[in-house]
């Protein structure tokens, strides 16, 4: 554990990244190290926020993360009229199989070997992609901010036991330990949800830990102490609404990477039956590929844009709440 | 202090570390197999194919199915330290066997697709950060996210329709020409033929977080103090960037290269299914299609103990790399 | 180049942009050969940047639009890349602030050395290796043959900026640059730095151009003064004239401003001047300097019971397999409206003690007791009472003040905590406290990252007031800010306790700021309390041997003369 300050804080590093920032790079010079206070007054204005006002307003200069947004809005509408669009089963078979997508106007996107359209289909998985993503992520948040909050936060033995657990559950392979908590559970789109809570809860911890270890050591906690604040009033006024920043950029990978876990889980079999999900689509269609990879091919590309979507936002994020990294880009 | 005695004295602290953690792992995989439905009993009847109450009843005995939980998990940990997983009635072998007989190929798929990403990976996020903000950077950004994005199983079926199909290159699946009686060179190249389109596709993920995390490791080291101080002798931008940046660099990524074998571990389940690639993936698959429990166990189990070695090779990489770690003090 | 010319760097009409902003401006200033010459001026002044400039060693988005930088005849501005980093390291070398992180922390402290030998003269790995520790010898690390292949980590602050000045002068430079190169060390290891820098600059007759905020640091060791405010040079002059009147109001401002331990300088006896630089109709600044006026100040009283009595106190920091004795058998009273100092280098307990006055550490032996009330075992409920009257300032005025709270919520979240639920009486607090610290209302719904450094500490001592607390415990409150804010805050300071009868423990390493603020006077070192006097005996007669040392290195005066005779 001794690396750890330094690991989440590449991790919070490792998700800045791409994105053509329209940051201004100010006036603030490169090497951080000038102590004039001068440029860390401007340094500490771009860094903390107040209102978020400034934050918004960068994240909305960044094309990338701005297509983000509009395809995810997109797909978030596409799950909603879902049923009304395509009211019935969309594993319903409704025309004739292998149909290409084009060949019949009735199914733009084509029908499969049994006969169901791909659109449908298409429009009722973004429904399972996104509720799987939102529910595991908030569930994953949710504990992970509390769990490593507590452990951050009073240190000592809670710390310890905390951190073994965490230790454990992050040994354990991601994956295997999904494919593993599914097949007991029996998969439903609820238990793929909390499965993949269970998996991702660690890592949320170590982050919201590390987190709150180095701002533990702030002054203004330390002044908050001395005023006599309780210790819930520290951790949620003072102490947390800092660390949220990495965390928010968190989120949306992980709701990118709960969207990929849940595809790779249905493609294996191991999703929800009852339901239509892009994985299983695509699982259905792999034994085609030779035939009709257009089964296979078109799913996949649904997972791609929507999970490209929401890390183009995790970047926009983390370049509009982080800028430290985006100076870099004069 | 002598590096050696640093990385000695590291790798003493994270073996004594992982003890906890792997006896906690072990508690859990017993608790999962618990809960498990059914216990051996039930799937060896169903193997069977007809079984009476007392029949079951007596293999419940024979197996100590029948014990209060804590008595099963002492002879759990027993048959553990005897390096016993069980027996797989389907199977017919011991698991410990069967995993044996599966684990070499993912070992070398991993390989592969690990020395794939860390070499690529690098150099692009060394790139990335030379040309920071401007196009190259930019560009490889997006390529970088767009693989991040990619469902490994997806883009394998899809190298499979260009490749395979499309194109008839390289092989759909398998790990090797059936009935080939290759022998010396021309076999390991029908080897390596079968293995980069799974390799590949194990990768791309990985590549997109390496580059990520070296751009971003660099231009952090970039910043640092003593870069200026490179720069004030007199070195040239590449001496600067080789000599002084990327072995900084490398701490972290380092790090973070540990954390993902877990993570891949998990990708080679899938490409393994993908390409009908015969080693643990595949065979963790096929457990949970016969629902096989103590097969998906054990390699659950198995995979948390290489991903202990691997951390522990990341340990030894840094007390090589940062001669701060693994001092006495 | 013609050896009859003396001169060794010329700059003209130097000027540093950033984007739209220009922090330096039409700069000129020359050195001569053996010559030192100061840049001298505050944070925001630019010349950090002019130093970084001078080598090309600016951040990428930083430009040159005008200016010509002569060295030795050659204008360096012109220079190709590849020519200029002929010049780095060999003819002209820099040393900076941060010595902890300016080595690469993965590489022997050798191989850096030997990097720049083998760089710019052709040594074989061999020879480069001996002068190496030839150059450790010449900086003065003890054993340097045994520390050659010691990491950047396993040596001191002050190692590790000797081993800047090795690499520095490994090529003998003709100039050598020093930025701020004893702000990050103790009072005691900044002597003997500049000491070593003056001895290699004769020793090798290098022309050194030091920068620096420190007015005391530039009238000890340097010939002649640049003195620079927000990008503009104001004026030059030779630094013996330094505190001579008839200067620039603002050098003469800085100068009144700045403490030295020499001018024995006291709060009762004297207020500090402000400097106060205003744009004029013509957008020119006006340098104003302010004296207060004297105050009356009413005298400690002796009579009744301390206000706090601390007796025995240890504090012992564990880890897995450490332990630290950060604080061992302190024990110090404080009397009513008395100001008790505490000087002490870094790792010398004053903080800790600190901290567990304000029950922020647990105690491991030892009694605290305040306004008669023993408080060392009090639960966290029967300490909030306490709190309202215990107090703290902190250091650095800008992670002192929570970023994400506005000024209101900042002053009144203790008010709510301490249960005045009126939110009429507690706007009323704020305004008052606002009065106190002379910040206009208005600032109250505005975010830290608004103010400057000295109006964010007013802050912070807004937020130690707000409570109405009769023991204020300071520590390093003036460390992190500009001479010119650091007497602002010192009068503020002054002002508050004759106003609202407060008692001050004052924690700096700063002797001179110890010496003007306080009543009495404790040293500390390696976490015990060494010695105590009043305020007057302690700069006269101090007893220890460390205590000698420290005023040595603060007051130095022998020190340069002494340099000189030999």
């Amino acid at each position: 554990m001794t690396t750890e300050t330094a690991v989440s804080h590449v991790v919070s590093s490792a998700q800045s990244r791409t994105a053509a920032t329209q940051l201004d790079k100010s006036e603030t010079p490169q090497w951080h190290n000038i102590k004039a206070p001068d440029a860390r007054t401007t340094r500490t204005a771009t860094v903390s926020v107040p209102a978020g006002r400034r934050e918004l307003a960068a994240f909305l200069r960044n094309p990338n993360a701005l297509f983000g947004l509009v395809f995810l809005s997109l797909m978030a509408l596409v799950a909603l009229i879902a049923p009304i669009v395509f009211p019935g089963d969309p594993l319903g078979m409704v025309g004739k199989p292998f149909l290409w997508p084009g060949q019949d106007a009735a199914f733009p996107l084509g029908t499969d070997s049994m006969g169901r359209n791909v659109l449908a289909g298409l429009f009722h998985g973004a429904r399972i992609s996104l509720f799987v993503g939102l529910t595991a992520t908030a569930l994953g948040l949710g504990v992970g901010i509390t769990v490593g909050s507590l452990a951050g936060y009073f240190g000592g033995w809670v710390d310890d036991v905390l951190v073994r657990i965490i230790e454990i559950f992050q040994t354990l392979p991601n994956f295997v330990l999904l494919v593993v908590l599914v097949a007991i559970a029996q998969p439903s789109a609820t238990t793929v949800s909390v499965a993949i809570a269970i998996v991702s809860w660690p890592m949320v911890a170590r982050l919201t830990r590390a987190e709150f270890r180095a701002i533990r050591e702030k002054d203004y906690v330390v002044a908050a102490r001395s005023l006599g604040f309780r210790h819930p009033r520290i951790i949620l006024k003072e102490i947390l609404p800092n660390a949220l920043p990495p965390l928010i950029v968190t989120a949306s990978v992980m709701v990118a990477t709960a969207i990929l876990m849940e595809s790779a889980l249905s493609f294996m079999g191991l999703g929800d039956p009852n339901v239509v999900s892009w994985g299983s689509m695509i699982g259905n269609g792999r034994e085609l590929i030779r035939t009709a990879w257009y089964l296979t091919f078109l799913p996949g590309l649904a997972i791609v844009f929507t999970v490209l979507a929401l890390n183009l936002i995790g970047d926009g994020l983390n370049d509009a709440l982080n800028p430290r990294f985006s100076e870099e880009r004069s | 202090m002598s590096a050696l005695l640093r990385i000695l004295r590291t790798l003493r602290r994270t073996l004594l570390q992982a003890v906890p953690t792997i006896l906690g792992i072990i508690i859990l995989n017993f608790f999962l197999l618990q809960l498990a439905p059914g216990d051996a009993a039930d799937v060896m009847a169903g193997e069977a194919g007809s079984a009476t109450v007392e029949s079951m009843q007596a293999l419940r005995e024979r197996f100590g199915l029948d014990n209060p939980v804590l008595v099963q998990l002492a002879n759990y940990l027993g048959n553990l330290a005897q390096l016993s997983l069980g027996f797989s009635p389907r199977y017919g072998m011991p698991v410990t066997e069967l995993i044996g007989q599966r684990l070499p190929g993912t070992l070398t798929l991993m390989a592969m697709a690990l020395a794939i990403a860390i070499l690529i990976g690098l150099t692009l996020g060394s790139l990335m950060a030379a040309f920071s903000g401007r196009l190259p950077d930019r560009l490889l950004s997006i390529f970088a996210l767009l693989f991040y994005s990619v469902p490994g199983f997806w883009i394998g079926l899809m190298l499979i329709v260009l490749f395979s199909v499309t194109l008839g290159w390289l092989p759909s699946g398998g790990a090797g020409t059936i009935g080939s009686s290759y022998t010396g060179f021309a076999a390991v190249i029908d080897k390596a033929r079968y293995m980069v389109l799974p390799a590949t596709s194990l990768a791309l993920f990985y590549v997109a977080i390496y580059a990520r995390l070296t751009r971003a490791a660099m231009l952090e080291v970039k910043n640092q103090d003593f870069v200026r101080t490179a720069y004030a002798k007199g070195l040239s931008p590449v001496v600067v960037t080789v000599k002084h940046v990327l072995r900084n660099a490398l701490i972290p990524i380092t790090t973070m290269a540990g954390m993902h074998v877990g993570g891949m571990l998990g990708g080679a389940v899938v490409v393994e299914t993908v390409y009908s690639w015969p080693g643990l993936g595949r065979l963790a698959f096929e457990a949970v299609m016969g629902r096989d429990y103590t097969v998906l166990l054990g390699i659950l189990l198995l995979s948390s103990i290489l991903v202990i070695l691997a951390n522990a090779l990341v340990d030894i990489a840094q007390a090589w790399l940062d001669p701060r770690i693994g001092e006495q003090k | 180049m013609s050896p009859a010319s003396s001169r060794l760097l010329e700059v003209e009409n130097l000027t540093v942009r950033f984007g739209a902003a220009d922090p330096v401006r039409r700069l000129s200033f020359s050195i001569d050969r053996g010559e030192t010459v100061a840049v001298v001026g505050e944070s925001g002044s630019g010349k950090s940047l002019s130093a970084l400039a001078l080598m090309r060693l600016l951040p990428r988005n930083a430009q040159i639009p005008n200016g010509r930088i002569i060295f030795e005849g050659t204008d360096l501005l012109k220079l190709s890349d590849r020519d200029i980093r002929k010049v780095r390291g060999r003819e002209i070398a820099m040393i900076f602030q941060e010595p902890m992180t300016s080595l690469n922390p993965v590489a022997t402290i050798g191989n850096q050395i030997v990097e720049v030998l083998r760089l710019h003269e052709k040594l074989s790995k061999k020879e480069a290796r001996i002068r190496a520790i030839e150059l450790l010898d010449l900086v003065k690390i003890p054993d340097a043959e045994k520390r050659v292949d010691d990491f950047p980590h396993q040596l001191s602050g002050g190692q590790r900026q000797r081993v800047m000045i090795a690499i520095a002068v490994a090529c003998k430079p003709k100039l050598l640059i020093a930025d701020e190169p004893t702000t990050a060390l103790d009072a005691t290891i900044q002597a003997q730095i500049l000491e070593l820098l003056d001895e290699l600059r004769r020793k090798l007759s290098m022309g050194l151009l030091l920068i620096t905020h420190d007015l005391g640091v530039v009238s000890r060791w340097s010939d002649r003064v640049v003195v620079m405010y927000h990008g503009d040079k104001l004026e030059e002059l030779p630094a013996s004239d330094l505190f001579s009147p008839d200067r620039h109001p603002y050098t003469r401002g800085l100068a009144q401003a700045s403490i030295r331990l020499e001018d024995g300088v006291h709060y009762t006896s004297r207020t500090l001047s402000e400097i106060r630089v205003v744009k004029d109709a013509d957008g020119q600044n006006d340098y104003q300097i302010r004296l207060p006026v004297p105050r009356d100040l009413p005298p400690v009283a002796n009579d009744d019971e301390p206000i706090l009595q601390v007796d025995g106190l240890s504090v012992t920091y564990r880890t897995r397999n450490r332990e630290n004795r950060a604080l061992d058998k302190a024990t110090l009273t404080l009397a009513r409206g008395e100001t008790l100092g505490i000087v002490g280098e870094s790792g010398s307990g004053k903080s800790t003690l600190s901290k567990a006055i304000m029950r922020l550490v647990n105690t491991e032996s030892g009694s605290i007791r305040f306004r008669g009330q023993d408080i060392t075992g009090l639960s966290p409920n029967q300490l909030q009472p306490v709190r309202r009257d215990l107090q703290m300032i902190f250091q650095d005025p800008f992670a002192s003040l929570n970023p994400r709270k506005s000024i209101r919520d900042i002053l009144e979240a203790p008010l709510i905590v301490h249960g005045i639920r009126d939110a009429a009486e507690r706007r009323q607090r704020i305004a008052e406290t606002f009065e106190h610290v002379r910040l206009p209302l208005s600032a109250a719904e505005r975010y830290p990252h608004e103010f400057s450094g000295g109006q964010r500490q007013r802050i912070g001592i807004a937020r130690a007031l707000i409570l109405k607390p009769s023991l204020v415990i300071c520590d390093e409150p003036v460390s992190a800010l500009d001479v010119s804010i650091q007497a602002q805050i010192l009068n503020l300071l002054v002002d508050l306790k004759r106003d609202l009868g407060l008692s001050y423990l004052f924690i700096s390493h700063d002797l001179a700021v110890v010496q003007y603020i306080s009543d009495r006077v404790i040293v500390m070192k390696d976490s015990r309390i060494i010695e105590e006097s009043d305020h007057q005996t302690i700069w006269r007669q101090p007893r220890t041997d460390y205590t000698r040392a420290l005023i040595a290195a603060a007051a130095g005066g022998e020190t340069r003369s002494r340099a000189l005779a030999s």
